[in-house]
């Protein structure tokens, strides 16, 4: 399959942006057709030929979810891009066959899911524009049961490895859908401990969570979650991604995973410590070093912190 | 002179913006030919039917700057537009003259500077209550809220990659001051397109009008000093909150105008006895008429 309406994307706004090259090449060999872009403040010194570059100013972390939602559309001049960054790519470009074109916004689900009022799917006219949401879970307890997500909940559909189509990533723009700038959400626990929590002000969380009830009032196309699975994975859960066939998902995101130059994918070294995800992780890197032939270097210097908050929002 | 090339727009994120209706219309019968539009997250029912409307969605004090920005190049069909609020409209459109349109971006000028370094790189103070005038190296802010911008410029930030910077308030602080007050109007538009990212924007072509353009351009408050020769009737227009627009050519301003300084007293005088207004005064709304919300004069960053 060519996929030559499609440009696979990183956007850099802190530096250069050539830790992204490896995950971009990579992405455009597994996907035959496809453009390279990389945005970033400065060129780097060995970006490929084939990975055309733009100059884009800075973005701090808040700039970059702005940027996403507001500024990429101006940089894209195929129907869709894929987002990649230096930790998500391609992992079995075979697989990506023409159904994930039907959708305008496509990413591996994460652990987190919002739950909303009302059931968020249902498709009626105007009926979504105040839907709000009442409740947010984190480390998957999203999932009610193996393959069931819990009622009017909309799981966050990560973006560092996402299919946008390109009128997706004007959508904002067109319908005067802003992102919120939100304060950080208090996160409470059980036990009555209350934490911060700042990805509310991520694009993701944006697109695929708060606003998504809205865009789709506006007639975009989210994928559901069986799509979304197929498409890509974050961390895995071992309630929703226990017999995950690693041959038939397209891409991943994650910090823990970095692809290097010459198929070397760096990762921390506490993969051990990945609680409920240990063994599916091990189950991952083993096949990427016995069927995919990458080579995995543990960084020792790099400590990463897999968990997540284990407290939930509650907008009451 | 006609303005075919022109939309004069307001967008009012929190309501169905109808109180822009006079406003814009007192604009589009001064500027002929231009087109009128209001953005808005509920039709008016009232709106006349020169003025076009279209929906946005709700919109907080944040939003608006981030729609501003990212958003508004959307909405205008046209080369340029000019933002009117409420309290924003043009006085004498026989003063809109071609040379405004060579500029990308021109609002009055604010009572406040922002004060860079030798290179524009990095901003070294903040200059509220005109406090900028006779001081090196200034950007002053020129007021967003009543504003002419070229639809390039509506699109620059997007297209060069220049994002809303998003930041926290700047502390301000002089030596009077025990502790300093947070400054939370660096979020704004304005203060981004006109002064932070002015540098960078000017670097990437597009035209922001100098001061004396600006001047004569319109007016936020006025200044004893940068005003002292001003004659309202060669001015294009104005914007204050204290001043706001109703049907029937009617200005609603604060109960304190025996506050004000002469000049107001003369701008509202002249609205009166040369342009034909029907002055009001809201007896409930003790406005300040200054500018800024910081009660010392030179702020130090």
């Amino acid at each position: 399959m060519k996929h030559n309406k499609l440009t696979i994307v990183s956007v850099f706004g802190h530096n250069d942006g050539s830790s992204a090259i490896p995950s971009i090449i990579k992405s455009m060999q597994e996907l035959p057709g496809s453009r390279g872009l990389l945005l970033s403040i400065k060129k780097p010194e060995n970006l490929p030929t084939s990975v055309e570059w733009k100059s884009i100013y800075f973005l701090n972390y808040k700039q970059y979810s702005v940027f996403m939602m507001h500024a990429l559309y101006a940089y894209i001049d195929t129907e869709y891009c894929l987002v990649v960054q230096d930790d998500s790519w391609v992992l079995n470009g075979n697989k990506f066959t023409k159904e994930f074109y039907e959708y305008d916004y496509i990413g591996p689900i994460s652990h987190c899911g919002l739950r909303f009022t009302e059931d968020p799917h249902v498709p009626i006219k105007n009926k979504k524009e105040n839907l709000t949401f009442d409740h947010l879970y984190l480390n998957y307890n999203w999932v009610k049961e193996p393959n069931v997500c819990r009622p009017n909940t909309l799981v966050v559909q990560n973006g560092g490895f996402s299919l946008r189509s390109k009128r997706f990533l004007e959508a904002c723009n067109v319908h005067g859908v802003i992102h919120t700038s939100p304060d950080p959400w208090i996160l409470k626990n059980d036990h009555g401990i209350t934490n911060q929590w700042n990805h509310n002000w991520n694009e993701d969380m944006h697109l695929a969570g708060i606003l998504r009830p809205i865009l789709e009032n506006f007639g975009y196309k989210f994928a559901p979650l069986d799509i979304a699975s197929k498409f890509g994975f974050e961390y895995m859960d071992p309630l929703w991604h226990t017999g995950i066939n690693f041959n038939n998902i397209i891409g991943h995101h994650a910090k823990s995973r970095v692809l290097l130059p010459n198929n070397v994918v760096s990762i921390p070294n506490n993969t051990h410590d990945m609680r409920n995800s240990t063994i599916l992780e091990k189950e991952f890197l083993n096949w990427l070093t016995t069927k995919k032939g990458y080579t995995v270097s543990v960084n020792t210097d790099w400590v990463s912190a897999f968990s997540t908050p284990n407290q939930a929002y509650n907008s009451n | 002179m006609i303005h075919d090339k022109l939309t004069i727009v307001s967008v009012f994120g929190h309501n169905d913006g109808s109180a822009a209706i006079p406003s814009i219309l007192k604009s589009m019968q001064e500027l002929p030919g231009s087109r009128g539009l209001l953005l808005s997250i509920k039709k008016p029912e009232d709106l006349p039917s020169e003025i076009e409307w279209n929906h946005i969605y709700g919109l907080n004090y944040k939003q608006y700057t981030l729609f501003m920005m990212h958003s508004l190049y959307a909405f205008i069909k046209t080369d340029y537009c000019l933002i009117v609020q409420d309290d924003s409209w043009v006085l004498n459109g026989d003063k809109f003259t071609e040379e405004f349109y060579e500029y990308d971006y021109i609002g009055p000028p604010t009572h406040c500077g922002l004060q860079f370094n030798e290179d524009a790189s990095k901003i070294e103070h903040l200059f509220l209550q005109f406090n900028w005038i006779g001081k090196p190296n200034i950007f002053v802010v020129q007021n967003g809220g009543f504003s002419l911008r070229s639809k390039r410029f509506l699109e620059a930030c997007n297209v060069h990659g220049i994002t809303h910077t998003s930041p926290d308030p700047m502390k301000l602080k002089n030596e009077s001051m025990k502790k300093a007050k947070p400054w939370i109007h660096n979020w704004n538009e304005d203060v981004q397109l006109s002064s932070l990212f002015r540098p960078v924007l000017t670097s990437c072509g597009y035209k922001f009008a100098p001061l004396e353009v600006a001047t004569r351009f319109a007016i936020e408050y006025l200044d004893p000093v940068w005003h002292k020769d001003i004659n309202f009737n060669n001015i294009v227009g104005h914007h204050a909150k204290s001043r706001i627009l109703l049907p029937n050519n009617t200005v609603r301003i604060p109960n304190n105008v025996a506050k004000v300084g002469k000049m107001e007293r003369d701008l509202i005088s002249w609205m009166t006895n040369i342009k034909g207004y029907n002055v009001v005064m809201d007896k409930d709304w003790d406005s300040k008429f200054g500018g800024g919300n910081a009660s010392d004069k030179t702020v130090v960053r």
